[in-house]
Formats: C-alpha cells, sequence, structure tokens
C-alpha cells in the first residue's frame, strides 16, 4: 500500500528539491562565467538522494556528503559562506581554501559535517572508526551517514571499510549512488556486477536497493529505514540507482557518453527528479503549477541575492590560511613551515 | 637492572592508559599477541575493552584510527613492520597529515601510530627481506601535519612515547626491530625515575649529545647509534675525539644541537641505516650547509646502506653501515 505524507512534509521535501535544483544550476552558471577556480562536482540529476537523506536524519547526525550532495553543506552551514567559498574568497567559510569538497567541522557543537577525501574510499574508512568512537564515547544515538559512489567502491579501502563496518557495529549508513559514471567510465566497465551493493553485503552488510533513485520518496523511504537500523547498531547500505547529467565536474567534457539521449530524455520529464515529484504533487492535489512557479521564482532571487554579495571576491589572505596553528595542534612541537 | 626496549614502550603505554581512558590500542594480532612485536604485551588483559584486533587490512585499519582521533580518542595504531606503513600510505599521508589544517586548526589529531622500522641484520641476525627491512622515516619527513620520533634507548623510547601519546598530533613512533629486545643497563634509582608518572621527554629539541668529542659530528640515525659509537671509541685510540648525537626526533628536528656541534668541530658524518640516497641524512647535512655561519670546514658525508633492495637472510648485513665504514669516512676527513 502506498505511504502517506503530510502535506507539510512533502511540500518541504519539495522546497528543498527546488532549491538544490536551483543552487546546481546556478553553480554550473559560476563555472562557465569563470568564478570558479576550483572543481565543481555537480549533483545535476541526482538531487533527489541528498534531499530524502536530510528528511531522514537528526541534527545529531553525522553526514559526509562527498562530491554530489552539496544540500548538506548549505542546510547546516550558511549559504551565503558556502558561495563565497566557491567563489574562493577569504570571506568563505574557509577562507576560500576548501570549496565544497573539503569542508569539515566535528566539534561537539559544530555543523556535524565530515570532509571528504580526494582519494577514493578513505573517508569511508575513517568515518567507520569515527562512528565506532562517537558510540564508544556514549553518543549512542548518533547516526553517521556517509554517500559514495560506484567508482569509490572499486577501491579496496572500501572492502576494508565495509568489513570493519560489519565487524565493529557502529551507527552507519553506507549510501552508495550507482549514477553510472566513474569520471569517464561507464558502469559496465567500472564493475561486472551492476549492483554495488552486492559487493558490500559480502562484507557483511545488510543493503537495500533503490532502483529509480530519480523517485524521491522510495530514496527517502530507503535512507529512513537505513538510518533507523543504523540508530540500533547495525550499520547498512542503502545503493541509489540514478544517473549523473553532468561530467565529473561541471566544465569537463560530457558529450563522449553513449547515455547522452538517455539524459535528453531524462531530463525532458520523466527521469528528472524535480519534475517526477511535481506531477507526483499534482496528482495527490498537494500543490499546483502556480506554486511550482512561486517556488522557482522565489528561491531564484534568494540565489541570485547571494551570488552577486559573494561576487564580491575578497582575495585570498596568506595569515588565513598559512599558519602553524593549522597545520598542528600543538605547534610548539611542529617545527617551521 | 636493565629495561629492554619493547618493556619501556609498554610501561609507556599502561601509565598512559592508566592516566588517560581515551587512549585506545589498535592494530593486527593485538589481543593473542599483545602486536606482532610484543610491544603490548599484557595490555589486552588490563583494558580489554581499550584493545581492538583488526583485519588484516593497514590502510582500513589506520582510517579507522583516524576516525577515531577525530571523535575525540587518543588511538595507537600499530602497523607491526613499517614496510606495512606504505599499504596504509594514503590514510597516513592523505588523512591522518591533513585534517588538522583542513578544520584549520580546530579539530586536534592525537594518535601515535607504532611501526617497527629497519632490518634485523644490523646486530648480525638475519635479515628478512625487501618488505621486511625497510626504513620508511625519510618517507614521512616530506609530509606537513606528521611528527617522527625515532629514539634508540629504552629510556628514551619510554619518555618519547609518553609525549608522543600526549602530543596533539599524528606522531609517527619508529622503534627499531632489532633492537626491540636491546637492554639499557640502568641503576635502580633511574628505573624507578622511569616509573613516576611525569618521566617525560618533549618532543621538541629533543637532539642528545651523547659522546662529547671535538674532532668531528656524527649523527647516528637509531640502529647506527652502537655502530658510531664503536667507531667513535676506536677512533680514541687513535687520537681522534667523534661527537656523537642521537637527534631522537627527527619532526621536530632539533638542528640547534646539531649545527653547535659542527660549529666546534667543523666536520659532519651522518649515518643512517635507510639507504644513502634521499634518505633523512640529505636533510639533516643540508640544514648545515643552509646555516647563515656555513661551519662545514670539510665535506659532510652520508653512510647509509647500499641503494639496491634489501636482500633475505645473512646477506643483509652486507650492504648496512659498519663500524669500519665510519671510522674511514672520518680518517678521510682527517
Amino acid at each position: 500500500m502506498e505511504k502517506t505524507y503530510s502535506k507539510e512534509f512533502l511540500l518541504s521535501l519539495y522546497d528543498g528539491l527546488k532549491t538544490f535544483r536551483c543552487y546546481v544550476l546556478k553553480m554550473h552558471e559560476a563555472v562557465y562565467k569563470g568564478l570558479i577556480r576550483s572543481s565543481c562536482h555537480s549533483p545535476y540529476g541526482q538531487e533527489a538522494t541528498a534531499i530524502a537523506a536530510l528528511a531522514a536524519v537528526r541534527d545529531t547526525d553525522w553526514l559526509c556528503p562527498k562530491h554530489r550532495a552539496q544540500a548538506v553543506y548549505y542546510s547546516r552551514y550558511d549559504l551565503q559562506g558556502l558561495i563565497s567559498e566557491m567563489l574562493g574568497s577569504d570571506d568563505g567559510l574557509r577562507h576560500g581554501a576548501a570549496y565544497d569538497f573539503h569542508l569539515m567541522d566535528v566539534g561537539e557543537d559544530s555543523a556535524r559535517i565530515l570532509s571528504g577525501s580526494g582519494t577514493l574510499g578513505s573517508v569511508e574508512a575513517q568515518n567507520v572508526g569515527f562512528a565506532w568512537a562517537r558510540k564508544y564515547l556514549g553518543h549512542d544515538d548518533e547516526v553517521v551517514v556517509q554517500w559514495s559512489g560506484e567508482g569509490s567502491a572499486s577501491e579496496g579501502v572500501s572492502y576494508e571499510a565495509w568489513c570493519n563496518a560489519a565487524l565493529y557495529k557502529p551507527n552507519m549508513v553506507f549510501i552508495i549512488e550507482t549514477n553510472q559514471w566513474a569520471l569517464s567510465t561507464p558502469l559496465y566497465r567500472e564493475s561486472a556486477n551492476p549492483n554495488i551493493s552486492e559487493k558490500a553485503a559480502a562484507c557483511g552488510l545488510s543493503a537495500e536497493i533503490v532502483e529509480d533513485g530519480t523517485d524521491i520518496l522510495a530514496c527517502y523511504e530507503a535512507i529512513q529505514r537505513a538510518v533507523d537500523k543504523a540508530r540500533t547498531g547495525e550499520p547498512c547500505v542503502v545503493e541509489i540507482k540514478n544517473r549523473r547529467w553532468s561530467a565529473h565536474f561541471e566544465g569537463q567534457p560530457n558529450d563522449f557518453r553513449e547515455d547522452i539521449d538517455k539524459v535528453h530524455e531524462a531530463q525532458a520529464g520523466p527521469g528528472d527528479p524535480v519534475q517526477r515529484f511535481e506531477k507526483y504533487l499534482l496528482e495527490h492535489g498537494v500543490a499546483d503549477q502556480e506554486y511550482f512557479d512561486k517556488k522557482a521564482a522565489e528561491v531564484n532571487a534568494m540565489m541570485d541575492e547571494v551570488i552577486l554579495k559573494a561576487s564580491d571576491v575578497k582575495p585570498p589572505v596568506y595569515e588565513h590560511l598559512f599558519n602553524k596553528n593549522f597545520v598542528y595542534a600543538t605547534p610548539e612541537t611542529g617545527g617551521d613551515l | 637492572m636493565k629495561i629492554t626496549s619493547t618493556k619501556a614502550i609498554t610501561l609507556a603505554i599502561q601509565k598512559e592508559m592508566e592516566l588517560d581512558e581515551r587512549v585506545i590500542i589498535l592494530g593486527e594480532d593485538i589481543i593473542n599477541f599483545g602486536g606482532s612485536m610484543g610491544i603490548f604485551r599484557g595490555l589486552p588483559e588490563k583494558f580489554p575493552d581499550r584493545c581492538l584486533d583488526m583485519p588484516v587490512a593497514e590502510n582500513g585499519f589506520v582510517q579507522f584510527g583516524n576516525g577515531c582521533a577525530l571523535a575525540g580518542l587518543r588511538p595507537i595504531v600499530d602497523l607491526a613492520y613499517s614496510d606495512f606503513s606504505l599499504m596504509a600510505a594514503d590514510a597516513i599521508i592523505n588523512t591522518t597529515a591533513k585534517m588538522c589544517f583542513e578544520n584549520f586548526g580546530k579539530t586536534p589529531m592525537p594518535m601515535v601510530i607504532t611501526m617497527a622500522n629497519g632490518g634485523m641484520a644490523t646486530y648480525g641476525s638475519t635479515g628478512s627481506g625487501c618488505n621486511h627491512a625497510q626504513c620508511v622515516e625519510n618517507i614521512f619527513a616530506n609530509v606537513p601535519g606528521l611528527k617522527i620520533v625515532m629514539p634508540y634507548f629504552p629510556s628514551d623510547m619510554l619518555g618519547l612515547m609518553r609525549s608522543a601519546i600526549r602530543d596533539n598530533d599524528p606522531v609517527l613512533f619508529l622503534y627499531h626491530k632489532a633492537t626491540a629486545g636491546r637492554r639499557e643497563s640502568m641503576a635502580a634509582k633511574d628505573l624507578t625515575e622511569l616509573e613516576d608518572d611525569e618521566y617525560i621527554i618533549p618532543l621538541n629539541n629533543a637532539g642528545h649529545v651523547i659522546r662529547e668529542g671535538s674532532d668531528v659530528t656524527i649523527v647516528a640515525l637509531q640502529s647506527m647509534i652502537p655502530v658510531a659509537l664503536d667507531a667513535a671509541q676506536e677512533l680514541e685510540a687513535e687520537g681522534i675525539q667523534a661527537e656523537v648525537i642521537d637527534p631522537r626526533v627527527l619532526m621536530p628536528f632539533d638542528t640547534e644541537t646539531v649545527l653547535k656541534s659542527v660549529r666546534k668541530t667543523g666536520k659532519l658524518i651522518v649515518v643512517q641505516e635507510a639507504h644513502s640516497r634521499g634518505g633523512f641524512g640529505c636533510d639533516i647535512v643540508a640544514e648545515i650547509a643552509q646555516a647563515e655561519d656555513m661551519p662545514l670546514k670539510k665535506p659532510a658525508k652520508i653512510i647509509g646502506a647500499l641503494n639496491t633492495p634489501i636482500p633475505s637472510g645473512f646477506a643483509e648485513c652486507m650492504m648496512m653501515p659498519h663500524k669500519e665504514d665510519v671510522i674511514a669516512a672520518v680518517k678521510a676527513l682527517q
């Protein structure tokens, strides 16, 4: 039987999705205007996963969003600070040195965001230890949610992470987005087994597959089940199958792709998580076209205002970035820079 | 009274575990073996909830340790042979060393990574081949964010291990596998002092002149200390006074102690078990050569292992530096 949701919940999901899509397109624009001097990994086409996950977690949970869940950053950080960071400005969240990928905040009163690593699979293994330690320290009602893609899942250390999770039972959810592409390599050349989560299951974790990741409610339900299960000490995997529409980072060539027709077809409606959810909301009488248009105009104006303010980029300041106190927590035993 | 390196390390860890319950141990063969070199022997029985056996997957469990440190624990992660640190190079270099910077100094990474460095044949034992006998200190010395401790004497193992555990940054603690059972004779009162809760040797300014002399400075890294001391003794019979320095800590390196000595002697020899090319000795010589008052009066000399992979068995000692090499180098400078 189809699950029923409150109007309020469905609209909050929709607003989240619409805002994320707007953020993504504005970041693309910023790339082509030459405003972003680092990599902008685009979640274009797979926005449903992050919004669904954000609806399933608590504020006390820890999130490691990696490449394609930037909504996590602005939902927990200040959007203005994030966009200034993306533009490499001194008044960005980390003085323009982290962009989004290396943002991290892990103190007790922090945003509870764990940083990505440019080498894949690494932080997956790190965060198994992090989740185990939080539980060991008595915080057994917290969950760590870890994003990965099928590319990361090919790294040996991913298996080490899954094995350690299955052995030591941290409160952890591995979201694996199988988006059909690992940089320029299609899934069929990346993995003989197209069900990536089966590899994690072989290590002893329970796994669930969402076959259609453009369905935000299916994503939400699966992730919510996983988060609930993890909170009771059973680490598990949710594999979301979707399709990355952009290149690995925006600006890289993308026209070589053999599935480019499928991308265009998806963008026309049936495979677009936003249009698909709009159709659902219309059919269920939750919202009308006027609401969608109003929301679109609203988030567009809001993003434009933030980006305009951020466009006044303050160049990086040496003293804000290069200091012995940033390299060593006990700088007196750290030697010279 | 005597204390071995292994016992000294165990004692240091035990003391710190008693004082701070955030200190935990993880690695391979911890529970049944006390670590493959035995440096944790007895601790799993004393602290059963704080000793974790990990699967044979160094990268994964160093990352596990990274996560523990980020979350507020103070893990000691054991890598057994230092060669295995290369299996965990991604964890150590790309994560451990970077976390403090990623969070702009707001998050400490208090962890100690222990490993047995070097080969067995240095003291006449048999070598275990090209993947179980390497010196790795120079590989990690090029990574900002790490600290590297490499002591030789058991009392230094103890004092520096305690410092390493208390430090808020990641410390690679390299003990030497051939010296694990080495005994240091100590007076009973000195042994009592080691048991003291405050016996601790700071990581900075750790350079130690272990033999005074005025004719030549020999900086000896870890396993090469007895080689240098033996050479110095023979040279003394010929009227040459060699000063021998044990740096004890490579990062942060105590340049001042070496510089002070070379200002006196004008001559510098570094003897290391690592291959002579690209090793930490190059860094030491470079530090002295770049000093404003450049005190070298003769060319500096680095004595290290041959630049070849390390053979197994007795052949290992044929490629290692010996006291004769040190004596010949000193004489060539006279």
